[in-house]
């Protein structure tokens, strides 16, 4: 489990247990459901099926997952070394990042300022994140950005209320 | 009126919707853009489609049709670009054609392998579509008959042969993410007594809504894959003679109606889409080719084997989607949900409300087939230069079109949170290897397997004793122990595999 990448079997057997429990919760939730008539056309009927097929198949997972040496894989995952270097992974850390850009673009940015706004702010500090311009000739990578994403933001917002009568938030 | 007659009449009616108004004009623009998405890796087709749906909200019924099917075949046909001039398949149903298209570019045969990719793809999609046309009435004929019992097994049996099939995971993971998907569809307020489940907040009242949850799937998921890769671009070959010799020419055609057969077979099993069929094309290619040396290292025939067979499957992943709601691919998924929106309601009694759409699907798609083919051709040259796009630029404005593309179908900011969450999730599914086919199908038809279920049981009183005596129902049964069966023992086989590996690595240590 080099660089901080959990191998196949903790994987496995940890995604299993997740998903065991997960369908406990589905089967805790159906049952408690409002049944009218009779039982089986009831609400809960049919997520009740899922989650005890789920928990079933995440039963088997975890079951693969065991049989293939996943618990003493997932021994390993956690241990300070193998969070440090999970943390500390270069993919971990882009993944991370650009999944709270898009968290704040989506949960924060859109709805309390105009679109054209959110999104030239979105792209531009993504941009520079992922380093995607670089300069040319005497123009710097940050100017090109912004450029880029004011554009894009102008362009689409325009696109779509104009061409598909939909204004954007 | 005998029935061919009667068929006969709502195609040549079909002929006028296909190829009225801007028809022409749409798909010619939806392929070049299909194509262009394809060729670009990591940028999918069903990303494109999902992407797209809310473009076509505007537009008439006959133009979303075209819309939609010119940008799917489009997109398949172009990962063929980027496999063959970069040996990274644009889509993952091209892979199979890297394996010989990039050996040729390195010969200097590149823009010859393209042609007879190109090729091999337009006459795939026109077999294809000749037998879709056929079998559609048929399939239809007999799904009229079906009642609520049959239904619900025929959801069951999709996503139980959709995790079967899965690539690189085995169906155990495939049949988890069926029936999550199943789970998403059970979100909001239940069909028959309007009962409340997992209503966590007030928005799911509705549920799940399907199309901010697929733009998530295959948006966002995907942009999150793309930009944690570093493969670099390096371009191979654009240059040479196109047009094959008479030997190269005939290698090309050769398996071309075999691989059709087998494309449009795989389409019209649910969920099972393009990727499969082109990998079973290849091998039964192989498996029958005198020049079997040559596969791996610079076949035309290989090409052709693969383009053949991801292109047909389009049409055949019609045949279900049209006859049952059931989609053959995650493609036509997408399509699916394209036409619920201009208020089409594919399955049994499509034929019935409306006996010339099957036929306006079949021909738009042989029309957007030959425009791919004109197109693609033209399209050669440029395509080194789109090859060439930074993905970094790419993915933040793709990621922006998936917010828009969310909020677009119900003017909502809940459904741009609901689909950011989806590609979170899509995101660490596809890290512990769960299939993304199954949960569409799942999310898909989560709903008809619910509602049909419980009122197949209410029929029988309560019990099932009563559903085990229709004919049809104890085929589908059979079939789905039989699909359960093999998948079983395709997962058993894979961990054993797995075991004996480890214990060699360990050995080895």
């Amino acid at each position: 489990m080099d660089g901080g990448k959990p191998k196949k079997a903790a994987m496995n057997t940890g995604f299993g247990v997740l998903l065991c429990i997960f369908s406990i919760y589905v089967i805790v939730s159906s049952l408690h459901m409002k049944y009218f008539k009779q039982f089986i056309d009831g609400a809960g009927f049919f997520p009740l099926i899922i989650g005890c097929v789920l928990l079933g198949l995440g039963g088997v997972l975890t079951f693969i997952g065991i049989n293939a040496g996943g618990l003493a894989e997932l021994k390993q995952v956690f241990t300070g070394s193998f969070i440090l270097a999970f943390i500390k992974n270069e993919n971990t850390i882009r993944v991370v990042v650009l999944v709270a850009m898009m968290a704040v673009y989506v949960f924060v940015l859109l709805g309390n300022i105009p679109f054209v706004w959110a999104t030239t702010i979105y792209l531009f500090i993504t941009f520079l994140y992922l380093r995607a311009f670089q300069k040319k000739w005497i123009i710097p990578g940050w100017v090109l950005a912004i450029f880029t994403s004011v554009v894009t933001s102008f362009i689409v917002f325009y696109a779509f209320k104009l061409g598909l009568g939909l204004t954007l938030p | 009126m005998s029935e061919v007659a009667k068929q006969l009449g709502y195609f040549v009616s079909a002929i006028g919707s296909a190829w009225g108004g801007a028809n022409m004009l749409i798909i010619a623009g939806a392929v070049l853009l299909g194509l262009i998405v394809g060729a670009i890796p990591g940028l999918t087709g069903t990303m494109a489609l999902a992407l797209l749906i809310n473009i076509t909200y505007g537009m008439s019924r006959s133009a979303a049709v075209a819309f939609m099917l010119g940008t799917y075949v489009g997109a398949v046909s172009g990962g063929l670009f980027s496999a063959v001039m970069l040996n990274i398949p644009g889509t993952p149903n091209a892979a199979a054609t890297a394996l010989d298209g990039y050996p040729l570019a390195l010969q200097g045969k590149g823009a010859k392998a393209r042609f007879g990719g190109i090729t091999a793809s337009c006459l795939g999609t026109l077999i294809s579509c000749v037998i879709m046309m056929l079998a559609t009435p048929v399939i239809s004929n007999v799904a009229l008959k079906f009642g609520k019992w049959e239904l619900f097994l025929l959801a069951v049996f999709g996503i139980t042969i959709c995790g079967n099939l899965t690539q690189d995971s085995t169906p155990l993971k495939g049949w988890i993410g069926g029936f999550l998907g199943f789970f998403c569809a059970m979100v909001g307020v239940d069909g028959i007594y309007n009962g409340a489940r997992f209503i966590w907040i007030p928005e799911l009242t509705s549920g799940v809504t399907l199309i901010p949850a697929l733009i998530g799937l295959f948006g966002i998921a995907e942009v999150l894959s793309v930009l944690q890769d570093r493969t670099p671009i390096k371009i191979t070959d654009t240059s040479g003679t196109m047009i094959p010799d008479k030997q190269e020419m005939r290698s090309i055609l050769k398996p071309v109606l075999r691989s059709s057969l087998i494309g449009c077979g795989i389409g019209a099993i649910p969920g099972a889409g393009e990727d499969i069929a082109a990998w079973l094309s290849y091998s039964v290619g192989k498996a029958r080719s005198k020049a079997k040396e040559l596969f791996g290292k610079g076949s035309f025939e290989g090409i052709s084997c693969s383009e053949t067979a991801n292109n047909a499957c389009i049409p055949g992943a019609m045949i279900p989607m049209l006859t049952l709601a059931i989609p053959g691919s995650t493609q036509a998924a997408m399509f699916l949900a394209a036409m619920n929106l201009h208020g089409i309601q594919p399955g049994p009694m499509l034929t019935l409300k409306d006996p010339t759409f099957m036929y306006v699907v079949g021909l738009t798609l042989v029309i957007a087939s030959l425009s791919m083919f004109v197109i693609a051709l033209f399209l050669t040259k440029p395509m080194t230069k789109i090859l060439q796009i930074n993905r970094k630029i790419l993915m933040p404005i793709i990621v922006v079109l998936t917010v828009v593309g969310a909020y677009a179908s119900r003017s909502t900011l809940f459904d741009v949170k609901l689909m950011l969450v989806f590609g979170v999730i899509g995101f660490l599914l596809r890290k512990v290897k769960i299939p993304m086919a199954p949960i569409t199908l799942g999310l898909i038809l989560g709903g008809t397997a619910d509602t049909s279920f419980r009122q197949a049981l209410s029929l029988g009183n309560g019990s099932i004793i009563p559903l085990l005596s229709r004919t049809v129902g104890d085929i589908l049964i059979a079939v789905v122990v039989m699909t359960l069966i093999s998948g079983a023992l395709k997962t058993i086989k894979a961990t054993k595999e797995e075991i004996r590996r480890k214990n060699e690595e360990v050995s080895e240590t």
